[in-house]
């Protein structure tokens, strides 16, 4: 249940133009990824780390970059990507067939358990789906709404093929997240001070 | 007690540099803490000297010979003298403003404990945090208020940084699922050294497919070609002393990461064994042939970096650009090395050394150069050597070192390699490798003796039949010399290159015995 909602953000995200809207999005998916530890730990029984990790992945992915994230778009007074790399029926598309393309090579991977199956499809197709963002969108806030995509994709595949990742491991890794995610947006706000947009297309004075 | 120093000592800096009341103060703690640093590394290295491997934490940080070696380079050959050639750049802390210099010092030391916590961790998730943690702390270090280069530099830095060391972590995950289906359990799947015991029993397609993500990502930060975008860019823009801290040593620490996953490609029976051999004969003959897979892709990026690096030092015209796709050259170059295997493997690090002693030097030099002269042209720097001797003979000589001038023990280590390629029987890739030195050889020769010897921009025309005046004329145009540079800009930009003549001309036995006991760490994880 959890999974199809990260599914169909992934898909939301690609069709849509509003950058609110977009934050948004990645705000419902931090939430369900959220829960996910938990709904692991009703399975194989709770215990502290799950549920630590759960609440601070909540905090964090749910609640601290969206806010950090409408901050910055606020700073910039830009609400909506206009010319996109790769227009928005053809993303939708093209997300499609990466979901499938996850599903075809989760089921190829053979140690993976049939019931990590879906997790497994989204975590694959939502790193897919943060790389394509990344490379598919002009805005620097789209690209870093992909990075947070592309980390998210990461957590679930590392739910889905690794057990028992040492506390002190996952919380680093989300540490830095929430880090690079900071550094980012400041950087867009720098960006937008400096040439007032924050089009990466034509950042393209150092060549050679 | 001496781990948590690493951590402790950059911290304590951070908090003071926090409360510091002007920008003198903080460039000065900044300055103290790097010695601390270097410091707590010197008696890292003299313990494990002596008592071989130090583990903490049931080998959440570990510290072997190979890590102790990355780890003197990066406090004392690379962190120390930028420390020291940043302090002085921004002139004590007079060129700059106070927060500008605290933000300086603070993200400077976060990303000395970012470094030294890769080299420290045996655990391959926190090597992943800590390399993740390095990109986000030199982010800022780029940026320079008002200027829009720099920031494009930064963004393209963070991003393609961030997304390569997120497919690291990809790779890390694999090689951690391999692991647990060879039998660990939970958290050991992440210890390296768990996963070597075991890497006889790892399924070869999965532990392959996460070296290559392991490959791709931490090679897009150390700047392996065609990963390597983000780095003239970042190098030619960011401040002096952080390209010379980027270039010594940043590059070195994600290659690190990746050539700490090499032996778990190697033979689970009978390498190792070759190794404890001792004997240099013995050591060639058997290891030269084995040659796995990892190692083989890994050869492949070396090569491509090599080629990749030549075709563009031949067209460049910006000297802090040249000076960083060398950076790429030379990551080919130490690559290179390792790719052969235990062969080439003491050739590799000698060579880390030589490139982080040579780069920094180059890079002070070539920073207060474009500082005097407003300009970072290669075409602007000839005939320097007559307005800024130190900075013009310090950047020739090396530019000299880089290329493998025979004194500099750039040449020594280089001619390592190339001998043990021979040996290893690699003929196609030694090929390519000699080629593609030979080009850089030329290409920076030529510059170092325009720096040297040809008349600056200005006076070229002057040097006319006509007579004398027009020469005058252009000494008061070229702005009077910024008075003398301070000693301690002598001693970072001398002293490194000392060493590289010394350690060419003469390799002590302490030395050579710490590199046949770091190649042993790496190998074989004693």
């Amino acid at each position: 249940m959890l999974l199809i909602v990260v599914l169909i953000t992934d898909l939301t995200m690609a069709a849509n133009s509003r950058l609110g809207t977009c934050i948004n999005i990645t705000a419902i998916q931090g939430f369900a990824l959220g829960f996910l530890p938990l709904a692991i730990g009703l399975e194989k029984g709770m215990s502290f780390e799950l549920v630590a990790i759960a609440v601070i992945g909540i905090a964090l992915r749910g609640i601290l970059f969206p806010y950090i994230l409408h901050r910055s778009l606020l700073n910039s007074g830009t609400s909506r990507e206009l010319k996109p790399i790769v227009g928005y029926f053809l993303s939708v598309a093209i997300v499609l067939v990466l979901i499938f393309a996850s599903l075809w090579i989760s089921i190829r991977i053979d140690f993976i358990a049939p019931q990590l199956l879906l997790l497994s499809t989204v975590a694959l197709s939502t790193i897919f789906a943060g790389t394509f963002f990344i490379v598919g969108r002009r805005l620097a806030i789209m690209q870093i709404l992909g990075y947070i995509l592309l980390e998210n994709g990461i957590y679930c595949m590392g739910l889905a093929f690794v057990q028992d990742i040492p506390m002190i491991v996952e919380l680093g890794v989300l540490f830095d997240a929430i880090v690079a995610v900071f550094v980012m947006s400041v950087a867009t706000n720098k960006i937008h001070e400096e040439f007032e947009h924050f089009d990466i297309q034509k950042l393209d004075s150092l060549k050679g | 007690m001496l781990f948590g120093g690493f951590l402790a000592v950059p911290v304590f800096g951070v908090l003071l540099i926090l409360v510091s009341k002007s920008g003198r103060q903080a460039l000065m703690i900044m300055l103290a803490a790097a010695l601390g640093g270097a410091l707590l590394s010197g008696i890292l290295a003299a313990q494990v000297a002596q008592a071989g491997v130090i583990e903490v934490a049931g080998g959440l940080f570990r510290a072997d010979h190979f890590s102790a070696w990355h780890m003197i380079i990066l406090a004392i050959v690379a962190f120390l003298p930028s420390s020291v050639y940043a302090y002085t750049y921004f002139e004590g802390g007079k060129g700059i403003d106070l927060g500008y210099a605290k933000r300086f010092g603070m993200l400077w030391l976060g990303a000395f404990a970012a470094m030294s916590t890769a080299l420290l961790s045996g655990n391959i998730g926190i090597m992943w945090v800590a390399i993740e943690a390095s990109t986000l702390f030199t982010a800022f270090l780029i940026f320079r208020q008002g200027n829009a280069a720099s920031l494009e530099a930064m963004w393209k830095y963070i991003i393609m940084c961030s997304v390569g060391v997120a497919f690291a972590f990809i790779g890390t995950l694999l090689m951690a699922a391999a692991g647990q289906q060879a039998g660990l359990e939970g958290g050991d799947s992440l210890l390296l050294q768990k996963i070597y015991l075991v890497r006889g029993a790892l399924k070869p397609s999965l532990a392959l497919t996460a070296f290559i993500f392991i490959l791709v990502g931490y090679g897009t930060k150390a700047g392996l070609a065609p990963m390597h975008n983000w780095l003239p860019d970042a190098h030619s823009q960011a401040p002096g002393p952080v390209s010379a801290m980027f270039s010594g040593f940043l590059l070195n620490a994600a290659l690190y990461c990746i050539l700490r996953f090499l032996p778990l490609f190697s033979p689970s029976d009978g390498g190792a064994s070759v190794l404890q051999g001792g004997e240099a004969g013995s050591m060639l003959a058997g290891a030269a042939l084995a040659n796995s897979k990892a190692q083989i892709i890994l050869m492949g990026f070396a090569l491509l970096s090599l080629v990749i690096s030549s075709a563009f030092i031949f067209f460049q015209k910006d000297a802090k650009r040249m000076l960083a796709y060398c950076s790429v050259e030379h990551m080919g170059i130490i690559a290179f090395a390792y790719a052969l295997g235990p062969v080439g493997t003491i050739a590799g690090l000698f060579h880390t050394l030589n490139h982080s002693f040579a780069k920094t030097a180059g890079f002070f030099s070539a920073g207060s150069l474009g500082k005097k002269l407003h300009t970072n042209e290669l075409a602007g720097f000839s005939g320097a050597s007559k307005r800024y001797p130190l900075y013009a003979i310090g950047f020739a000589a090396s530019l000299l070192a880089l290329i493998g001038v025979a004194p500099f023990s750039v040449f020594m280590s280089e001619f390592m390699l190339v001998s043990s390629t021979v040996a290893a029987q690699r003929f196609l890739p030694l090929a390519i490798f000699l080629a593609a030195t030979s080009i850089v050889f030329l290409v920076m020769l030529k510059h170092a003796i325009a720096i040297l010897w040809k008349n600056a921009p200005g006076e070229e025309k002057a040097v006319t039949p006509d007579g004398a005046p027009g020469g005058m004329s252009g000494n008061i145009s070229g702005s009077a010399p910024g008075g003398v540079p301070p000693i301690s800009e002598y001693l970072v930009i001398g002293l490194p290159l000392a060493f590289l003549l010394v350690l060419g001309l003469w390799m002590p036995h302490g030395l050579s015995d710490f590199l046949t006991k770091a190649l042993d760490s790496l190998w074989s994880m004693k």
